[in-house]
């Protein structure tokens, strides 16, 4: 029982900093990226190249992960992404598959459509008593590595320069343009971050999440509900929106094996009829 | 005696502020009415609460005497409260006849109809004809909404409400960003309706407000600051210093 | 104008024009002349229908779905279980599936009408992804990921046998699709379907002059679940093979690519994308599957950065100058 939560933490950390650069594209610039677990899937490939073919160690690997997607993310926002802002709901959606659909098979084409396992250090493989529960030193570092970026989040947004003019483009873009905040560099460099963390996590998480081409397909819904249930506001709903879906899917997943994928989307349908603009956001309008 | 349109304590909160505060006000059948205020004063607001696009969160709405406070928008059109938007709401690929004559049809409860064609509905067709001749449209009926000039697509916006059948039209600044000398169009087309139909006009232009108006309600911080005839109200102190005080 | 005048004028998006005519001789020729690709015509009918059904729901009310394949493989699931269980006239297994997928569509439009484009592509998405997770789950009703084997499909009207080259299925996919295209032109010029473009265009307005928005929506969403029924059951029906893959995600993807490269929100759109989809397909099919994703995905993104209106901005206009109106 108490593995399991851990093992949903876990798993829930993990969809939060895969997640989080989403929910900022989303609410700074009203974007709906779909492609957002491209990124994800670069990074872990990375690692996996990287540890497995190179002997990288794999907490180094980490990190060149996240550059390696960070700087891919820049460079597509930079080319591509810029174009497609202002577009309909309907273009960005088309655009965002579109992506996915090249990511899917390039990654194909040259790693091959079978699931990839990432070398753990020997380390990452023991199994700690904490007490009242075991926990692998594996999730355990997930945790650890993902509360600690959580927390270094929290505080960016909430205390430095930078983040206070990435709230107020949240909040208001046309203001905070008017305000003489160049809402396009903060932007960019935001979609830029995000896209690294969300490397990192798939990275990170490769063993847990398991790695193939179809992967920002698979994920895809479960970015998504981060970010809807989550709300676009602050970093808070979408942590706590990643927490329990990730307890809720782990849960689900082991109690009722044979219906455990039903109860995420059933409970995703019902959270949005009920909460169509997020689990956490502000109960406002009518 | 019963009121076309009456309010009772209406009263609407945005988070810690009051939009409209505490509003009762009656509108006679056949009333021209005007509303005016400062901006932000809670004039949308308030039109918002009264044709349903906003709850109010206390307070009554009555249509004809009827309490129609938790009913659907579309309803509380089809039981004759129509009104039009400060910032033009068309449909800009469809012609000012197809979007009249929808309206017309709408009125008759042939918005669903599946066998039925609006061309050959000889009522849909002569009423809407009507509806454009009383704005000046006709020259235009067959163009895309959105190739038409700012005037005309205003004067539309009206139009539409009238074509709905209204027995309140609530129009919110009518006038807004219309030329001076477009705005005699308006003043016309509003002429022509028949004298059961009660209006409430939201409108900063003093001088059409002087013209239409039997009787102004003034608006401050959401709440009635005064009332009375054209005369009064611009004899008023209080009046001209909500307005001095903001402008 | 006159009162003649504003009638012709409210008439005008509903007459034949001369070019629809040659639409729909061009494909009757392409059936006559060419019946070595009866296949390729009978699976570009199907396409065809199943993107005038997502037309409907995107082009004429507006509403941007991510999951449309569920319609169209519980038609292909419902057509091919009523054959296997023996009730082998197709025409009853098109009707039989079409109600199917319209209760469907009646029973998630409820979901879908509400909250922003975001929350309705999540929850298409989310109503397709359950529907492929049943019919991987239910392996005893489905096949599983073997796919449904065992379809037995009558003849036409009891007298067109299917033939294995595909004339028959051809013809009657064909038929089928022209049939339900009339239907679904009549809507759209039916006062209704005035009703639901003014209600995508601004709901806000559609609203406040009394329009029902969630009765219009409703309905239109129920028919165009029904039509990609339909669509998935004359796959069903023609290929007598149903497998998950009328389900996946990336026939919902497909789809959209194929209505957004015709043209959306005139009905053509879908038939016209489907030919073009299904030539470039055919063009392309020595390629593996793998090229093929990658090449779909780059003409999504080609097509969206160059912009969609310029690519096709061109074809549509002189289409909309010569159909006059809306
Ligand atoms: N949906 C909303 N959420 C929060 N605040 C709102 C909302 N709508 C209006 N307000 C606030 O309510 C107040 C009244 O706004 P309203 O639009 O009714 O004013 P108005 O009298 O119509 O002004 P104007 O003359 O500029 O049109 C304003 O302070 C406005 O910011
Ligand atoms: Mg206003």
């Amino acid at each position: 029982m108490l593995t399991i939560l851990v093992d949903g933490l876990a798993y829930g950390m993990l969809l939060f900093v895969l997640a989080c650069g989403l929910s900022v594209t989303l609410g700074v610039m009203n974007f709906i990226n779909l492609a957002h677990g491209a990124f994800a899937m670069a990074g872990g490939y990375v690692a996996v190249v990287l540890v497995n073919g190179y002997g990288v160690p794999f907490l180094l690997a980490l990190p060149l992960a996240a550059l390696a997607a960070g700087l891919l993310g820049i460079a597509l926002e930079q080319t591509l992404y810029v174009h497609v802002y202002r577009r309909t709901h309907l273009d960005q959606v088309l655009f965002s598959i579109g992506l996915v659909f090249i990511a899917m098979a390039v990654v194909d084409y040259t790693q091959g459509s079978q699931q990839q396992f990432l070398n753990l250090p020997a380390f990452l493989k023991v199994r700690l008593d904490l007490g009242v529960v075991s926990v692998g030193a594996y999730r355990l570092l997930i945790i650890v590595v993902c509360g600690a970026l959580a927390l270094a989040l929290q505080a960016i947004l909430a205390r430095t320069r930078f983040g206070a003019r990435l709230r107020a483009s949240v909040d208001d873009p046309i203001a905070a343009r008017g305000l003489g905040i160049n809402v396009n560099a903060i932007f960019a460099i935001t979609f830029g971050v995000g896209s690294a963390l969300a490397g990192l996590g798939g990275a990170l998480g490769a063993e847990i999440l398991g790695l193939d081409p179809s992967f920002p397909l698979k994920f895809m819904v479960y970015f998504l509900i981060v970010v809807t249930a989550g709300g676009a506001a602050g970093m808070t709903g979408p942590f706590l929106a990643a927490i329990l879906l990730g307890v809720a899917d782990v849960a689900g997943k082991y109690y009722f094996p044979s219906i455990g994928a039903f109860i995420i989307y059933t409970l995703v349908i019902a959270l949005l009829v009920w909460r169509p603009n997020g689990l956490f956001a502000a109960a406002s309008g009518r | 005696m019963t009121y076309a349109l009456e309010t009772r304590l209406l009263q609407r909160r945005f988070g810690g502020l009051i939009a409209t505060s505490d509003v009762s006000f009656t509108l006679p059948v056949g009333g021209r009415y005007a509303l005016i205020g400062p901006n932000g004063a809670g004039k949308t607001t308030l039109i918002n609460l009264l044709t349903g696009v906003l709850r109010p969160s206390s307070g009554t709405i009555l249509l004809n005497g009827v309490d129609i406070t938790a009913r659907r928008p579309d309803h509380r059109v089809a039981a004759g409260l129509v009104r039009t938007f400060q910032i033009n709401q068309l449909f800009p690929k469809l012609t000012p006849l197809q979007s009249v004559a929808l309206a017309t049809a709408r009125r008759m409860g042939l918005d669903g109809a599946l066998r039925q064609r609006l061309d050959a509905n000889q009522a849909v067709v002569q009423q809407s004809m009507e509806v454009l001749e009383r704005f000046g449209l006709m020259d235009v009926m067959a163009q895309p909404v959105a190739t038409l000039a700012y005037g005309r697509q205003r004067l539309l916006e009206i139009a539409l409400a009238v074509a709905c059948g209204p027995k309140v039209l609530l129009l919110d600044e009518p006038a807004a960003g219309v030329p001076e000398a477009e705005r005699e169009g308006i003043l016309t087309g509003l002429a022509a309706l028949p004298r059961d139909i009660a209006v409430l006009m939201i409108e900063h232009d003093m001088d059409l407000v002087f013209r239409f108006a039997e009787h102004i309600l003034v608006l401050a911080a959401g709440a009635i600051l005064t009332q009375g005839s054209p005369a009064q109200i611009s004899a008023d102190p209080k009046v001209r210093e909500v307005y001095l005080g903001h402008s | 104008m006159t009162y003649e005048g504003a009638r012709q004028a409210l008439a005008a998006p509903r007459r034949w024009q001369t070019m629809e005519f040659d639409f729909w001789l061009a494909i009757l020729a392409a059936y006559a002349l060419l019946p070595e690709r009866s296949l390729l015509l009978n699976e570009t009918a199907i396409l065809g229908l199943f993107a005038l059904s997502l037309d409907l729901v995107l082009g004429i009310a507006g509403i941007v779905s991510l999951g449309h394949a569920a319609f169209f493989g519980l038609g292909a699931y419902t057509a091919g279980l009523i054959g296997k269980l023996g009730l082998t006239e197709p025409i009853l297994g098109l009707l039989i599936a079409g109600l199917a997928a319209g209760a469907l569509g009646f029973a998630t439009s409820f979901l879908v009408l509400r909250g922003s484009d975001l929350t309705r592509l999540m929850v298409t998405l989310s109503v397709s992804l359950v529907m492929l997770e049943l019919a991987n789950r239910l392996t005893t009703l489905t096949g599983g990921a073997d796919g449904l084997q065992g379809i037995v499909i009558g003849a036409v009207l009891g007298t067109f046998e299917f033939d294995m080259f595909g004339r028959v299925a051809a013809a009657y996919s064909l038929i089928i699709l022209f049939l339900l295209f009339l239907l679904a032109r009549w809507l759209v010029n039916a006062p209704f379907g005035l009703a639901v473009q003014a209600i995508a265009s601004n709901p806000l307005r559609s609203a406040a002059i009394g329009i029902p928005i969630t009765r219009r929506l409703i309905a239109i969403y129920s028919i165009a679940a029904a039509i990609a029924g339909i669509a998935g059951a004359l796959l069903a029906q023609t290929t007598q093979f149903v497998s998950l893959d009328v389900l996946a995600f990336h026939r919902s993807a497909e789809v959209m690519l194929v209505l957004v490269i015709g043209g959306t929100g005139y009905l053509y759109g879908g038939l016209v994308g489907a030919v073009l989809f299904k030539l470039l397909q055919d063009q392309l099919s020595d390629l593996t599957p793998q090229y093929w994703q990658f090449w779909l995905g780059l003409i999504f993104v080609a097509l969206v950065v160059i912009g969609r209106e310029r690519v096709f901005g061109f074809p549509q206009a002189v289409w909309r100058r010569i159909r006059g109106g809306v």
